[in-house]
């Protein structure tokens, strides 16, 4: 029994260890470029696809969030990597939470999630450097963003606003899967 | 005042989440009426960080007067992304110290991880372990991602001596295949894997597994095999009864969220009650995106729990099938056409992986070594080869990306021509004899039609000549006549007149009947509009001869 037990247990930590590392080697980092534009591309339609144009009366709500647009002139591809990823899991956390209010394509919307949230952990999976000071930039216009959002109380005319500015985040998601090939 | 008192020494800020606590030291502990004080200003970074201003000094809420050497100034902080600067200075009644030295921070980059909450439930040998962010339910976060963490939990045996393990959960696990009644122990720590933060491990949490529920049992071994991005799940048969089964997908990223999504599981459809241990479950699969799926068995009112769950990355579980290929070959080359893998199931793989193509090919004989080209492109040339011979090749696809070759398409095998004949020739010279023949054909033709037109002007005008004109030929014969053959033509026009001419000469000489016969053939042979000239013509003889 204790044999049989001890066999059970060391199987259970083969077949996480192959799980483990099947996910770690399942990418070649120096190609990611490749797969992350495709993802771009998909994404931005979905954005575009969720909802329709932008709504008339919602003009007013319209914000300069001011981009970093300094992160785009990073020389190392590892830098632009970890923009991407930011920009990507900063994303998620928005489109994650306090929807409710939107007249979006539910099944559009859990796509975009879906896949906002593998890309992150491919990228993540990636990264060679720490985001550290350079990261803060992006993460404080995502703070403008979601204080935006909170001061307008998740409003239909916030979240097209928000929309229309993550469908701009993807433009500069091309420059940065640009910058990430070596 | 004499300024006596020196200022605090080692100023330091720990920063766990969004509690913020400042240290120093200071040379004369013992002294109990001496207090410390410290004061902050943020510094404003725009968001191109061009310009940096700084704020007036300001005393630091919950560091005021303190008499021991540590104070906690959370309550202080509003923004985590920016910088402050800090300092503390000593304070006996009227007397200060000097300002210690200023600490430049920014609490994002400064602070560390918390422990995270750990839950351990111990149901029918199953052990479930559910796992909550450092920040969980907290209105002040300094980690505002769901997604942010990963987590990493070390866990033993509690009576075995043997190594701690470790590995990454997901926020909510179950833990199948343990032995039962055993005691397993597990502490768990959150990673912020971009900012290469580590946090602190929770306390450590032990849990006695249960006997196995004594009901049906859950279906074990779950396995996605895809093929050119159909997923196929199969589990093991383990029932010697007649046993149904359930399938049920969830959508990946909920596995990351705080919320419960035990509702948000949806049964596949098509899967539902099948009796076979494996199911088609692509129909719901968005290749962009990870999905869970789980199997249920049941047997009349007997129901199984749910198997473990099975993770699925579509586009890192899919086989890549053969390409299809069409292979032509020159007396030196061949040449390769390929269509991508699934493009004939309207799946085609070059949507999904930034695929290339590799050829192997080798000279049919004994002692033949395999060759290798690679290509990004749907068009495969490989040149150098000998005239004459047998070639055989297959084709695979393969991603770069994802580090994935294809399945090899069947070996195909052709011969190269010869030298002479090779295809350019072969289809110059078809292209030759059919501009040859063309030409050919059409002066033919044109001349044929000329040629016709020719003996219609010279031999039958289409203007008649007038009748006094005939008369004087005699007889009535028409100009053409005398050139006329007058070899025996057989035509079915003839016969309508031919027997006119015998009901209405009844009397007429034969000589002269034949003769009229003839004429009236031969008018008639040529053209419709001349039966009845020719018809005309034998009234006329007619009245000559009544006359």
């Amino acid at each position: 029994m204790a044999t049989k037990t001890q066999g059970r247990l060391c199987l259970w930590q083969l077949c996480q260890l192959l799980l483990f590392s099947a996910g770690v080697m399942s990418l070649d980092c120096n190609l990611l470029h490749h797969q992350q534009s495709k993802f771009n591309r998909y994404s931005l339609q979905l954005l575009q696809k969720t909802g329709r144009s932008f709504p008339l009366e919602c003009l007013g709500d319209l914000t300069a969030f001011q981009f970093p647009e300094k992160v785009l002139k990073h020389k190392f591809p590892q830098h632009a990597q970890m923009a991407a990823h930011e920009i990507l899991q900063q994303l998620f956390g928005i489109f994650s939470r306090n929807l409710l209010q939107t007249r979006w394509e539910k099944g559009d919307v859990e796509l975009f999630r879906n896949g906002l949230h593998l890309q992150t952990k491919h990228l993540e999976k990636c990264l060679s450097t720490k985001g550290g000071r350079p990261i803060l930039r992006l993460k404080r216009y995502f703070q403008r963003i979601k204080d935006f959002l909170e001061k307008k109380k998740y409003s239909t005319c916030a979240w097209e606003t928000v929309r229309l500015e993550a469908q701009r985040c993807f433009l500069y998601m091309d420059k940065l899967t640009v910058m990430m090939k070596n | 005042g004499q300024m006596n008192l020196t200022s605090p020494q080692n100023v330091q800020v720990d920063i766990i989440n969004t509690n913020f606590t400042l240290r120093w030291t200071w040379n004369s502990e013992n002294d109990f009426s001496v207090t410390f004080s410290a004061q902050y200003q943020r510094l404003f970074e725009d968001y191109e960080e061009a310009v940096i201003e700084e704020t007036d000094w300001k005393e630091m809420s919950g560091c005021q007067n303190v008499t021991v050497m540590e104070c906690d100034f959370s309550s202080a902080m509003t923004d985590y992304l920016y910088s402050y600067n800090v300092r503390v200075r000593a304070e006996q009644g009227e007397e200060k110290s000097p300002w210690s030295t200023t600490l430049f921070f920014t609490p994002y980059l400064k602070a560390k991880i918390g422990p995270p909450g750990v839950h351990l439930k111990s149901i029918n040998g199953v052990v479930e372990i559910n796992i909550s962010s450092p920040e969980e339910n907290l209105s002040r976060r300094m980690w505002t991602s769901d997604i942010i963490f990963t987590y990493n939990a070390v866990f033993w045996e509690n009576s075995s001596n043997a190594e701690p393990k470790s590995r990454t959960l997901e926020r909510r696990n179950k833990i199948y295949d343990l032995a039962p009644r055993t005691t397993y122990c597990l502490k768990v720590q959150a990673h912020i894997t971009s900012e290469r933060k580590v946090g602190s491990f929770s306390p450590v949490y032990c849990i006695k597994t249960t006997d196995k529920a004594r009901i049906l049992a859950y279906p074990i071994n779950l396995e996605i095999h895809a093929l050119n991005m159909k997923f196929l799940l199969t589990w093991d048969n383990l029932y010697d009864q007649n046993v149904s089964f359930t399938v049920q997908q969830l959508i990946g990223y909920l596995m990351s969220l705080p919320e419960d999504y035990s509702n948000n599981w949806t049964t596949v459809s098509g899967c539902e009650n099948i009796t076979i241990t494996q199911c088609d479950v692509s129909s719901d699969i968005y290749h962009l995106g990870t999905y869970f799926f789980r199997v249920k068995a049941m047997s009349g009112y007997n129901k199984s729990h749910w198997s473990n769950e099975i993770k699925v990355d579509p586009c890192v579980v899919n086989e890549i099938g053969p390409p299809n290929l069409t292979v032509s070959s020159s007396e030196d080359s061949l040449r390769i056409q390929l269509i991508p893998p699934g493009e004939s199931e309207n799946k085609s793989m070059s949507e999904f992986y930034d695929l290339s193509y590799r050829v192997l090919y080798w000279k049919n004989s004994s002692d033949a070594e395999e060759k290798i080209k690679e290509e990004q492109q749907l068009l495969f040339i490989i040149s150098d080869l000998t005239p004459l011979t047998w070639y055989c090749l297959k084709v695979q696809a393969f991603s770069p990306v994802y580090k994935k070759n294809g399945h090899f398409s069947d070996a195909i095998c052709i011969k190269t021509l010869n030298g002479k004949d090779s295809p350019l020739s072969i289809f110059m010279a078809f292209v030759i004899a059919m501009f040859a023949s063309l030409i050919l054909a059409s002066f033919c033709i044109f001349s044929i039609y000329h040629i016709s037109r020719r003996i219609r002007y010279t031999f039958f005008p289409s203007c008649k000549p007038p009748s006094n004109i005939e008369d004087r030929f005699g007889s009535g014969q028409p100009f053409s006549i005398p050139y006329l053959s007058t070899s025996e033509e057989p035509t079915e026009n003839c016969c309508i007149i031919e027997s006119i001419v015998i009901e209405e000469t009844n009397q007429t000489d034969i000589k002269e009947y034949k003769h009229s016969k003839q004429n009236s053939r031969d008018s008639g042979n040529y053209s419709n509009d001349d039966d009845t000239s020719g018809a005309k013509v034998l009234e006329e003889m007619l009245e000559q001869e009544a006359a």
